[in-house]
């Protein structure tokens, strides 16, 4: 048995040899290490202070660093920034830069960069700055000396440390070189370019298909891990069948985590891959929209969330572990254990109904979820056939991510429930909840509950203001609590996120914010021996 | 050769026109298979309720435990990713393949038809009209059409449908014309009006049954194409609403665990493969039928 | 005769439709000897043109030769494999088509056409030959079809040729290798009466030049006198008759042959009818008919200054060749087509009121709607004129009785009609709406001669029944003369000569009348020699030139 594996290992590695695959494990420490990662999204925008998606901090992750960088833990740990300090009023914030970083052009990286990057963040306005833009003035953001930048908070808010990572810095002086009298700021140009520091530059972008880049061999942390990716091809695609012809070919790298079930298991299976999986902070949800019907009545959502099969998502459609309300237990010091998981009954489904304002009618819920995402699709149907047994009928609607993305920006169109996945943009259980249920980030896909409770909002608000960390993990678990009695989601599943990577690919750690952990330069290209 | 034609017809002239048709038709194979297909699959259609094993499977219903069973003597296609009966659901995915047919031919044949008749009869400005339009809306690719009326609508198989409805007729109306032009300038036409008769009589009772031919033959070789294009639309995702099943839909739901669970992307396709099949043999069978050249 | 160029012997031919097999020729045996004319006369149905094609070998698919033999020069065809076959056609024996238009290809030059049948010859004959030498072959022949100028006719394309030169064009196709046998099917029968003349002329000399046989099919015994030695008469599938062209001709023995013969209107001696003619005011006056035609910018002049006065109870022929205008002058005179200049009054009324007139067309195949019954058909004037129900039904039966159908037939359809009854069908519908006048568009051009008689017949029956007026259009002259009382003839677009029949067939005062009148094929020599004589320069002025 052990050598009918072994020769068909071996097989496998003469084929691939023979027809030169790029992505095949060569040994030879001089050749290029190029690989293909499969990305489910397109790249709409490669400006750092525009991106809003998994896809988009991929790429900037990989292209820009921030001040800070957040560790497998959790924690935020030096970057840019070798180390900072906080006033005693937590309203001031000094970061002490690098003096040896230098952008991708070769000019040299001065705190000045930072602070104009940061303005530029703010004045633009959109994606990651809706939790900055009223907390920091811009003339507050200074640059006392060439490594050091003062960041001064219009008031105390605790989570601001956690989402340091995401300051990140650009070229000024090229960004300006490229900028026109309509667009200072060069939106244009950086929308397009790779204009940071970081370990990897563009080599070339096409927004609807792919893009490629490669390694920044000046990179100020070096590349003493192991062989590193010289160059990175990223091809979108949602089709299973294409990612798993690219691993078929042996050119897959690493496969986006959206795929289906099966596919993950078929790659992982094939010689020369393996299955990467790993917990995430995370959650897969139904997000039930509070101020349509019928998800507006309290009894209605909670009779949707009785009748969900936890345990065939769990453990067949999208493998995880379950979910106690809206925040993952991997926040271990914010996590509230009382609140319990979900329960499949419908029983009480009936109950909740017969309570409802809308008790006794025909009921219609519309359903809404990523139409490329293959088990999206059949937790859609698992939910339509639960949801029949107690006189829901599920209106299954498929909808491209960008049209979700503007249905969101809306109440009334926003869909009665939809299906996304949902995971820290930075480190903090204030992301999750922010994003989510505060009434001033209303509009985007994380927030189509549309939930604007004020009690919920003056929650979050204290959260924020309060300094001592024990005092803002209470707050934290009572919000968990109240979150959890107005059932404004069903929390599915906290997927296992997997990805199918080539046995060659080494160094994957999960990092609880956005695509960190796809930061190509932690990875190293060492292919096993057989 | 006219001599000798009109020696065999009048050779066969104790022969009634139906027993000719009909003499033609059976001596044709392929036509008769045609026929046998497309009354299987009709019956099929009208009968699926009560002849599939697992009816239910249709309607929102789920069994996760038995999803990607191979074919076997129960599950004749095999189960699809949630576990619902294949069989089952091709045979009412025939449903709403035929329903489009009637749909689609129900409303662009006649509309055509008597656009067609029109523009033959009439002549003038009717004519330039109707040709003109017929010739900017066959000039659209249809699949384009469809798809860019149900983006502006709703991605529905319904929409993608009303799209193609909105430029079949065009195909008929030009058939259509050129038959009725021919037929307009024959002397019956003439004779027919100087007895009297108004445009109304002329189009539907002296002209139309000359076209009749050309239109069953066009429409049945039109409902193995509409079939086709309404599965390519819902396989490209204007389909029907879940958990409906559309062949088209359960071709494409399928295609992502080719080749693992094969019989997912296999069986439904074998199904549309039939059906067309059938009224493409249907179709050539009644144009021997009918006798008519190319 | 051992010696004959070809020879039928005993030849059974098969049909095969709809399941049922029919015989189509019985025992049909004759032949063909070197420098022979031979005629294949017969009706629709006759089996001539399946003897042809049984010889040519090109019968169609479902047919069967189930007994006989076809000898061509010793050697029995249909024994002999495909390609001896083929290769015995253009050298031993030739065919010249019938239709001459559709028998080119209208994108390609004559002269291109001509090469490549030459060629293709060539090779399977496995001849070289030069583009050069095939262009002198080919000007050869053109010029032995009398076509004096090849290299034009060459560079010609077929439309820009008249008829007759395509006919000329044709034979000379025929006459590429030299042929022992000429079959030639219906030679002329799409041309103008005048044009057919001079092709009929063009093959007596060639065969007669040249010391070819000929095998000539035809409906026309005008034509057989002219073009035939013996004459092999056929009828369903049989042959009745067989002998010298003059003894048939003269004293036809079976009756077939005979009521076949008495059915050609005679061009001299009495005439059928005399007719008197109301003295009354015309009952349809046309003046001074003008039509133009507009096409690209040019104007053409179908009609000029026609006038014509139809009284009531006549029979007024208008006589002319393709093209002259007379279906034109009837189409104005019905109001189906408004004059460019000139007026049609009838009982004085400017514009005609159509139940007055009503129009039976040369050709029941397409007048009737192959689609409606017969008593569809009829229904529908019937239906304007207000009849319903019972009267309707009544009147019905009584047309049917009228022309001589029996009133189960309003059952049937069009085509399971022969064409004399369809044409009956359509006199009947005419005469639905109880018209005074009848326009007769060449009533009987489509039908066989024997057909023909019992139709003039019955239209001379129902004048009298019915008092009916009649007008005529028609390029038979010898038709006209037994049927009209009153005869115009017109030339591009004009009436050159107008009178009562007997005064004009006596004494034709226009060139192009007396022209007319000598090219009708007839019977009898003694019709032959009372045939008006016209010089080579009259021909010239007012015909449709047929060579360059």
């Amino acid at each position: 048995m052990s050598i009918l594996a072994k020769k068909r290992g071996l097989s496998a590695l003469a084929l691939a040899a023979v027809l030169g695959l790029g992505a095949a494990p060569v040994a030879m420490a001089q050749e290029k290490v190029s690989t293909v990662v499969n990305t489910m999204q397109i790249f709409s925008s490669l400006d750092p202070a525009k991106v809003t998606d998994y896809t988009g901090y991929m790429a900037v992750v990989n292209m820009y660093d921030g001040l800070t960088t957040v560790a497998p833990s959790g924690e935020i740990v030096p970057h840019l920034a070798t180390s900072w300090d906080i006033s005693e009023d937590g309203l001031t914030y000094t970061f002490h830069l690098r003096d040896d970083v230098t952008f991708q052009d070769g000019s040299a990286l001065s705190a000045s960069d930072a602070v104009w990057s940061i303005q530029r963040l703010l004045k633009i306005n959109k994606g990651p700055s809706n939790l900055l833009v009223d907390l920091i003035d811009p003339a507050n953001v200074t640059a006392p000396d060439a490594t050091t930048v003062e960041i001064k908070l219009n008031r105390p808010f605790s989570p601001f440390l956690a989402s340091t990572p995401i300051l990140l810095v650009l070229n000024q002086k090229l960004v300006e070189a490229n900028a026109t009298a309509d667009d200072t700021l060069g939106e244009a140009y950086v929308g397009d370019n790779s204009v940071g520091s970081g370990p990897y530059s563009l080599v070339s972008y096409n927004r609807s298909a792919d893009m490629v880049i490669e390694r920044n061999p000046d990179y100020f942390l070096g590349w003493d891990k192991g062989t590193p990716i010289d160059e990175v091809r990223f091809v979108q695609t949602s089709d299973d069948a294409t990612v798993r012809a690219l691993a078929e070919k042996g050119e897959l790298g690493l496969s986006s985590h959206g795929l289906g079930n099966d596919t993950f298991e078929s790659i992982g299976n094939m010689p020369g891959y393996k299955l990467l999986q790993t917990r995430t902070a995370g959650g897969f949800q139904i997000k039930l929209n509070t101020k349509v019907y019928p998800t507006d009545d309290v009894h209605v959502r909670r009779a949707i969330a009785y009748a969900t099969d936890y345990e065939t998502i769990q453990e067949i459609i999208y493998p995880g572990v379950p979910m106690h309300g809206p925040l993952s237990d991997t926040f271990e010091t914010a996590f509230n254990t009382e609140i319990p998981t979900g329960v499949y009954d419908l029983e009480k489904a009936k109950e909740e109904l017969a309570l409802s304002k809308y008790a006794g009618e025909d009921i219609t819920l519309v359903n809404s979820y990523v139409a490329s995402l293959a088990f999206e699709q059949e937790v859609a149907l698992l939910m339509q056939a639960n949801l029949a047994q107690i006189g829901i009928t599920l209106d299954i609607r498929p909808e491209p991510w960008n049209r979700i993305v503007e249905l969101a920006s809306n109440p009334d169109t926003t869909p009665a429930s939809t299906q996304v996945n949902v995971s820290p943009s930075y480190p903090s259980p204030d992301s999750m909840f922010f994003n989510q249920y505060h009434s001033k980030a209303s509009g985007t896909w994380w927030s189509m509950e549309w939930l604007q409770d004020p009690e919920i909002d003056a929650l979050i608000d204290q959260s924020r203001a309060q300094t001592d960390p024990a005092e803002i993990n209470a707050t934290y678990k009572e919000l968990q609590q109240s979150i959890y009695d107005l059932q404004p989601a069903v929390w599915a599943v906290a997927p296992m996120r997997r990805y199918a990577a080539n046995a060659c690919l080494q160094g994957y750690e999960f990092r609880p914010m956005q695509s960190w952990d796809l930061n190509f330069w932690n990875f190293t290209w060492e292919c096993p021996s057989n | 050769m006219a001599e000798v034609k009109m020696a065999l017809d009048g050779a066969n002239k104790d022969l009634s026109a139906s027993y000719m048709m009909w003499y033609r038709f059976s001596r044709n194979p392929a036509a008769v298979i045609g026929t046998l297909i497309v009354l299987s699959a009709v019956i099929f259609a009208i009968l699926a309720p009560y002849i599939t094993p697992k009816p239910e499977d249709v309607g929102a219903v789920v069994n996760f435990r038995a999803r990607h069973l191979p074919p076997d003597a129960t599950h004749w296609f095999g189960t699809d990713k949630v576990g619902r009966d294949i069989f089952s659901r091709a045979v009412f995915g025939l449903r709403i393949s035929l329903l489009l047919v009637i749909g689609v031919l129900g409303i662009s044949v006649p509309i055509g038809t008597v656009l067609g008749l029109a523009a033959g009869y009439f002549g003038g400005w009717t004519e330039r009209i109707i040709t003109g339009l017929t010739n900017v809306m066959l000039a659209m690719p249809p699949l384009v059409m469809a798809l860019a009326v149900s983006n502006l609508l709703q991605p529905t198989l319904m929409n993608a449908m009303i799209a193609i409805t909105l430029l079949w007729w065009t195909w008929h109306a030009r058939l259509i014309y050129a038959v009725s032009k021919s037929v307009a300038s024959e002397d019956f036409i003439e004779a027919a009006r100087i007895a009297g008769a108004g445009p109304m009589h002329i189009l539907f009772r002296e002209i139309l049954p000359n076209c009749v031919s050309v239109i069953s033959v066009k429409t049945t070789l039109d409902a193995a194409f509409v079939i086709l294009f309404g599965a390519t639309l819902s396989f490209l995702g204007f389909g029907v609403k879940p958990p409906t099943p559309d062949l088209g839909s359960m071709v494409a739901d399928g295609r992502q665990f080719m080749p693992d669970f094969w019989w997912e992307v296999l069986c439904p396709g074998a199904v549309i493969l039939y059906v067309t099949l059938g009224f493409n043999l249907l179709g050539d069978g009644l144009r021997d039928m009918f006798d008519m050249e190319g | 005769m051992s010696d004959a160029l070809l020879k039928v012997e005993g030849l059974d031919v098969l049909f095969t439709s709809y399941g049922q097999t029919r015989q189509v020729l019985r025992d049909i045996s004759f032949t063909v000897g070197a420098g022979e004319r031979v005629a294949l006369i017969g009706e629709t149905g006759s089996g001539k043109s399946v003897t042809a094609k049984a010889i040519l070998g090109t019968l169609p698919r479902n047919a069967t030769v189930s007994a006989g033999r076809i000898e061509v020069a010793g050697r029995n065809v249909l024994e002999l494999p495909r390609g001896e076959r083929d290769a015995l056609k253009g050298s031993a024996f030739s065919l010249i088509m019938q239709d001459p238009l559709s028998s080119f290809n209208p994108v390609f030059k004559i002269g291109t056409h001509l090469d490549d049948v030459l060629r293709f010859a060539d090779r399977r004959e496995g001849v070289k030959s030069s583009r050069a030498e095939r262009r002198a072959r080919i000007a050869a022949v053109l010029r032995r079809v009398q076509l004096a100028d090849p290299d034009r006719v060459m560079n010609a394309y077929p439309s820009e040729l008249s008829g007759g030169m395509r006919q000329r064009v044709l034979i000379g196709l025929a006459l590429l290798h030299q042929p022992k046998l000429l079959i030639a099917d219906e030679p002329g029968t799409a041309l103008d009466v005048t044009t057919q003349d001079e092709i009929l002329n063009l093959i007596n000399t060639l065969v007669a030049e040249e010391g070819m046989a000929l095998l000539m099919i035809t409906h026309n015994l005008g034509v057989v006198r002219k073009v035939a030695d013996r004459v092999v008469v056929m009828r369903h599938g049989d042959i009745v008759e067989a002998g010298p062209c003059a003894k048939i001709l003269a004293s036809p023995e079976h009756e077939y042959t005979i009521g076949l013969l008495d059915a050609v209107p005679p061009l001299y001696g009495p005439r059928v009818q005399t007719q008197q003619i109301s003295a009354q005011a015309p009952i349809v006056s046309a003046t001074g008919l003008g039509k133009e035609f507009g096409r690209h910018g040019k104007r053409f002049t179908a009609v000029k200054d026609v006038s014509i006065a139809l009284r009531e109870g006549e029979i007024f022929g208008l006589a002319g060749e393709s093209g002259s205008g007379k279906t034109t002058v009837a189409r104005m005179m019905m109001g189906l087509s408004r004059p460019t200049s000139g007026s049609v009054s009838v009982d004085g009324t400017p514009n005609p009121g159509r139940p007055l007139a009503q129009i039976v067309y040369q050709n029941p195949g397409t007048s009737l709607n192959p689609k409606r019954t017969v008593k569809q058909s009829l229904g529908l004037p019937l239906k304007y004129a207000g009849l319903t129900g019972g009267a309707r039904d009544a009147r019905m039966a009584e047309l049917m009785e009228l022309v001589r159908l029996p009133v189960s037939y309003l059952a049937k359809y069009p085509h399971e009609l022969s064409g004399g009854q369809k044409q009956r069908v359509a006199i009947a519908r005419a005469l639905a709406a109880d018209p005074k006048v009848l326009i007769l568009d060449e009533p009987t051009a489509a039908l066989d001669v024997s057909v023909q008689k019992t139709v003039i017949e019955l239209l001379l029956q129902l004048r009298e029944e019915l008092g009916l007026t009649y007008f005529m259009i028609s390029h038979d002259l010898s038709l006209m003369r037994n049927f009209c009382s009153r005869l115009a003839i017109m030339l591009r677009g004009e009436i050159v000569e107008e009178g009562a029949t007997p005064e004009i067939f006596a004494d034709p005062k226009h060139p192009y009348t007396r022209a007319l009148i000598a090219a009708i094929p007839v019977v009898t020599d003694d019709e032959e020699r009372h045939k008006p004589a016209v010089s080579p320069e009259e021909r010239a002025a007012f015909l449709v030139k047929t060579t360059d």
